[in-house]
């Protein structure tokens, strides 16, 4: 009983930084769209 | 090659095998070897799970990739970040409450051991010839600058790494792969730096880059749908989600990594990682690669880039045809060169008109130089009926070769050896585990002493690595390495996907329904794999698609029978 408390404890542990796993996914995403816009960007402006 | 380029590689190669043994002597039970006792942090694992998907073949193929065809090849790696939050949201916490050794330890959780061993089976096929296209790559390079026996190097790079894969298991993996991700890295830098120093000095960085813009190599993101063209956003976003899922959701040899993680928050955050760096990582990669290409506008390259193929044609008939074809592509070279000076000068002179009329000159003395070298193919044809004829994997290790100076040399090659060798190690251990854990300690030898099956991963380990050196032998019969490597991925990961899809999210689907589902599937990819043109990437939605809509019909249509029955 105690084990699983503890596996669920950790499942649910916030990351160390950027308070919360929904943050984090965010500034993943919103990094990946900056460069999806730079690529773009860069093909338009050389081609 | 002198003694100090020797010194580094071979200095570099030592001190990671040593590293590797020393770091992780004396793992005494399988969890242990399988899991690196669940210690790692989180950067190590990133690290681990980055090095692993660069292989050798990334740094001696991609760039030569871009060289022939732009940067439109990173458009693939555009579904993985999305990949990395979904595996972070879904899977980890369902492999993490499971404790589970491999990822098809929970399909027996959820559906049944048919299906749990198919899973692990359709991995084994399917990695098994892709850890043999590991090692070769980095073994035609020795091959070629040596003039060793392909057969004996491969041997050897093997050999170098089944030692620390089989001494350490997975914490010597992971342990490893930081030391060779740092040299990877360093070293493509390195490599980025000198081939801009390298340019004529009337080049600037910005004219280097605007021209390799007017003759179609930045077309980094293409908009344009068509289901036949390799790479465009869609394929990337879609084909590329649903290969990166598959990839690092359910292939062992990602999966181990972030299982060995200390907890949930560090094997995520290791994830996340990837999915922050790998793009940029790959666009540094390809970006080299153009840079070559406007290298060799102004420096002479070879008429094709496998010399070792062409230096065979001097002790033969067909010297002096050759020696003529040649003269023809330096004459072409010169025509060339010429013309992108011109095309410099309009494009700094703004002078849209003389661009258009120079891309389209170039173009034709391009087309008049491909012309030559299918001339110099047939020839190198007749001598050596096996020779390939794409040079593009060639290109990167002949500039590196032709261009960087001493110490730099053993550097980069250091690089493509240790790539190979993180790539490899990943894939030998994760074979081995799956055998083991999910083959043999399930439906071989039940109930045997935790040293026996510690012994078994080893052994299994070495077997792994033998048989990836043999497997090595037919990979000398594809065009491009990388493609050759993602085809077959793609060809299995779309059916392992869709089992491992119904069993997380489609509640409904039962062990029976996904098991035949699956086996349809896998025979219908195959078959439109040998019988038609469809672009490899949606190979991976066709079978992932394909598992879950058979899957939910025999499903249906099994309950009807129980309903009429």
């Amino acid at each position: 009983m105690k084990e699983e408390q503890d596996s669920t404890k950790n499942i649910e542990a916030p990351p160390p930084f950027m308070k919360s796993w929904k943050n984090l996914y965010a500034v993943v995403l919103i990094s990946f769209l900056f460069l999806i816009i730079l690529f773009y960007l860069i093909t338009v402006t050389l081609s | 090659m002198n003694l100090i380029d020797w010194t580094i590689l071979f200095g570099t190669l030592i001190f990671i095998v040593g590293y590797g043994v020393w770091k992780t002597r004396g793992s005494s039970n399988i969890e242990s070897y399988l899991l690196g006792d669940k210690s790692l942090k989180w950067w190590t694992i990133g690290l681990s799970v980055m090095a692993t998907q660069a292989s050798a073949i990334t740094f001696l193929s991609t760039p030569g990739q871009a060289f022939d065809d732009g940067m439109r090849f990173i458009q693939i790696y555009f579904g993985l970040p999305i990949a990395m939050i979904i595996i972070s949201v879904t899977f980890i916490p369902i492999y993490y409450r499971l404790k589970v050794y491999t990822a098809y330890e929970f399909l027996e959780n959820r559906f049944d051991l048919k299906t749990r061993s198919l899973a692990s089976l359709l991995f084994l096929v399917s990695r098994g010839l892709a850890t043999g296209i590991t090692i070769y790559a980095p073994s035609i390079i020795l091959s070629t600058i040596l003039g060793w026996n392909l057969g004996t190097t491969t041997l050897i790079i093997g050999t170098l790494v089944i030692i620390y894969t089989v001494s350490g298991g997975t914490k010597a993996v992971s342990q490893t792969q930081k030391q060779q991700m740092a040299v990877m890295m360093g070293g493509m830098v390195i490599a980025g730096i000198m081939v801009i120093f390298l340019l004529p000095k009337d080049i600037s960085f910005g004219d280097a880059v605007n021209v390799a813009g007017k003759l179609g190599k930045m077309n980094i993101v293409n908009l344009e749908f068509d289901i036949t063209d390799r790479y465009n956003i869609w394929s990337g976003l879609i084909g590329g989600l649903f290969l990166s899922l598959s990839y690092f959701g359910t292939d062992q040899s990602q999966v181990a990594r972030y299982l060995s993680g200390k907890s949930v928050a560090e094997s995520r955050l290791g994830l996340l990682f990837n999915g922050l760096l790998k793009i940029p990582m790959q666009f540094i990669i390809l970006f080299i690669g153009v840079m070559v290409f406007v290298f060799y506008l102004f420096v002479q390259p070879p008429v094709y880039f496998n010399k070792t193929e062409t230096n065979k044609l001097l002790d033969t008939e067909y010297k002096s045809d050759y020696i003529n074809l040649q003269n023809t592509h330096s004459r072409l070279f010169e025509i060339k060169k010429n013309q992108t000076y011109s095309l410099v000068d309009a494009i700094n002179r703004n002078d849209e008109s003389a661009i258009e009329q120079l891309q389209q000159e170039i173009a034709q003395t391009d087309a008049d130089s491909k012309k030559n070298k299918a001339e110099v193919y047939s020839l190198i044809k007749k001598v050596n009926p096996d020779a390939e004829q794409r040079d593009t994997d060639y290109v990167f290790i002949t500039f590196i070769m032709d261009h960087l100076p001493h110490g730099l040399i053993g550097l980069l090659l250091a690089v493509i050896f240790s790539a190979a060798m993180s790539s490899t190690s990943s894939e030998l251990n994760a074979l081995a585990s799956t055998t083991t854990i999910d083959i043999y300690k399930r439906s071989v030898a039940k109930n045997r002493s935790d040293k026996h099956y510690l012994n078994a991963s080893k052994l299994l380990t070495l077997l792994w690595g033998i048989l990836a050196i043999l497997f090595a032998t037919f990979a000398s019969k594809a065009e491009n390495l990388i493609q050759f490597v993602n085809i077959v991925g793609s060809l299995f990961y779309g059916t392992i996907l869709g089992i491992f899809l119904s069993a997380f999210y489609i509640k409904k689907i039962e062990g029976n329904a996904v098991f035949w589902a699956a086996i349809i599937a896998e025979s219908i990819v195959l078959s439109l794999f040998f019988f038609t043109d469809i672009a490899y990437l949606l190979y991976n939605i066709i079978g992932c698609v394909l598992v879950i809509f058979i899957g939910l019909m025999i499903q249906f249509l099994q309950k009807e029978r129980m309903g009429t029955v």
